[in-house]
């Protein structure tokens, strides 16, 4: 029995179709995505298309059900994207850089621990989950640096976080290439998450808008580090993060943001940054 | 948008007053100066008295770093009207150049000033930061170490740290530092950031000058917790290392031990009450035993 494509009229014999379910949650999944493949090209478009089936007898899709629609489809791409950001870890990485705008500042990323590594490494993406701002002016002095590593490493353990990544914005706009600093702190926590990812923001494009995503995100391959093409998939979901970001921006939420650096300058300053994670969970 | 007075309740000579700390104290708050230093100027300017023009400067510089063009012309144009001849005043009027990335016509400015006053050392700073800003990283360390040979000046020196750690020659911000040590013998920022360069540098020897410098720092301030932490770290990695006696071991081992219960009392300390704190607490307990397990 073959399944018929509303768009080109064919009966295709491999895909399942997109499926219609009376509760909130559907159970779309990338062979959904298969089907309308050769039609649309982008899961942006996809979602277009989708809102544009009013019905398609029993396989339509309801409006109000998009939100998780949109997350299949950002699910399914995953592949493409094996590390992603959440909102929280990407506005208050560019908050830090907006706090300290003349000077380079830097921080580590976290991810949830996956429990057991699936043989098939490419089905769940790392999610970057939350970042810790470290410092801001001189990022190459290395004894607070291993004071930072070891304590956020402790603070991970007892949080079920890992260490996955380290961003990083350098002191001049149009410099985005990760130097030597990057590279060792990317390499020490490669030792214990070999995914790890450098996260590099484009200075020059940090408007108060944002747009589109502003950073340069690299992987290690054969003992480099090559850049990756960022899109909006390898975020969560992107338009709450670009709407949460902006707001905070505008809002200047970046004068309350604590880094490593204010912390030793008094132990009171709490780099978990309660007070913005607060902000980011009230404007979602 | 209400004003700065409104939002904040303070009076003119308030403003006047934290204007006057951020400029002692050398704050880099540029949106607040701008904030502040626009209204007081435009609603209070005739109070100002004298105070007026050093504030026109303040205010001047923060716009600049706030893409603020609008501002920063009208501050320099009444500084030129009032001071036409003024280095000084050439010398923003560079910074404005330079703010607008035009950096030739901003070093004409600078070499105008340099050849009346060839000791001027404002436009000498601001020459060596435009080749820093436009990546010329070599050059930039260059017309810095030919300087710093030539003049003694220690404000100079105070800029110099950041270069050499950009560029990863430690050595160079070491003597930096070293200088800036002798001319200010109290500071204990400056003996903990040489620690820190020392310590970055690596080896033995540099480890025990690292850890001298950390105690040094924490004498002048025992409570400037990076010198407790880098004496921590500094003790424990001497104590760690294989090619000490057992004498000098079980001395790092004691200074070791000394600096993680000082961090831990500082810890608890801050964290009274809080609960987000006391997670802290728990992780600095178990950073400094885990230590302590890779030293012996």
């Amino acid at each position: 029995m073959g399944n018929h494509c509303s768009v080109c009229s064919a009966t295709n014999q491999t895909c399942v179709p997109l499926y219609s379910s009376n509760t909130s949650e559907i159970p779309l999944g990338r062979e959904a995505l298969h089907w309308v493949d050769p039609h649309v090209q982008h899961p942006l478009q996809l979602l277009l298309f989708v809102l544009g089936i009013k019905s398609v007898g029993d396989r339509s899709v309801h409006c109000n059900e998009t939100t998780t629609l949109s997350k299949a489809l950002l699910e399914a791409d995953a592949v493409h994207c094996p590390v992603r950001g959440e909102k929280k870890a990407y506005c208050k990485m560019l908050l830090h850089a907006a706090k300290y705008p003349h000077c380079a500042v830097n921080g580590l990323l976290v991810a949830e621990k996956v429990k057991e590594k699936k043989k098939d490494s490419h089905s769940a993406p790392i999610l970057c989950v939350d970042c810790v701002p470290l410092f801001h002016g001189t990022l190459a002095l290395a004894p607070m640096l291993e004071v930072a590593l070891t304590l956020i490493d402790t603070w991970c353990k007892e949080n079920r976080y890992v260490i996955a990544g380290y961003y990083q914005a350098n002191e001049r706009t149009k410099d985005f290439r990760p130097n030597q600093v990057a590279e060792k702190v990317a390499a020490r926590i490669s030792e214990n998450f070999s995914e790890a990812a450098i996260v590099m923001v484009d200075n020059s494009r940090l408007t108060m808008s944002c747009f589109e995503p502003i950073v340069l995100i690299y992987d290690h391959h054969e003992n480099k580090w090559k850049s990756r093409d960022v899109n909006t998939d390898c975020f969560e979901d992107w338009l709450e993060a670009q709407k949460i970001t902006s707001a905070l921006l505008e809002g200047r939420s970046y004068e309350n943001l604590i880094d490593f650096d204010n912390h030793l300058d008094d132990l009171r300053n709490d780099w978990t940054n309660p007070v913005i994670n607060k902000s980011v969970l009230d404007l979602c | 948008m209400a004003s700065v007075s409104e939002l904040y309740d303070v009076g003119w000579e308030e403003m006047r007053d934290k204007l006057r700390k951020w400029r002692e104290d050398n704050c880099r708050n540029s949106e607040q100066i701008v904030d502040v230093g626009e209204e007081l100027i435009s609603e209070h300017g005739s109070k100002l008295g004298d105070d007026i023009w050093i504030i026109y400067e303040q205010v001047m510089i923060a716009a600049l770093d706030c893409s603020r063009d609008d501002l920063a012309l009208t501050c320099l144009q009444e500084l030129r009207k009032q001071f036409p001849d003024s280095h000084r005043v050439k010398r923003l009027s560079g910074m404005r150049l330079e703010a607008l990335e035009r950096y030739d016509e901003a070093n004409k400015h600078y070499d105008a000033i340099l050849q009346d006053d060839p000791t001027n050392t404002a436009a000498r700073k601001r020459k060596i930061s435009i080749l820093k800003a436009q990546g010329k990283s070599a050059e930039a360390i260059r017309e810095l170490n030919e300087y710093l040979e030539h003049e003694a000046v220690s404000v100079l020196y105070q800029s110099a740290p950041c270069f050499p750690c950009d560029f990863h020659s430690y050595g160079k911000a070491a003597f930096c530092l070293e200088e800036l040590m002798m001319t200010n013998p109290h500071n204990h920022l400056y003996c903990e950031q040489y620690a820190e360069v020392k310590y970055t540098q690596g080896g033995l020897e540099n480890l025990e000058l690292s850890r001298k410098y950390f105690a040094q720092a924490l004498r002048l301030n025992n409570r400037n917790m990076r010198a407790l932490f880098g004496l921590y770290m500094s003790a424990s990695h001497i104590a760690a290392s294989p090619k000490v006696g057992a004498k000098v071991k079980k001395d790092n081992m004691k200074y070791a031990a000394w600096a993680a219960t000082q961090i831990n009392r500082a810890y608890k300390l801050a964290g009274r009450g809080t609960k987000e704190n006391k997670c802290s607490v728990k992780a600095v307990e178990e950073m400094l035993e885990s230590m302590q397990i890779t030293m012996s």
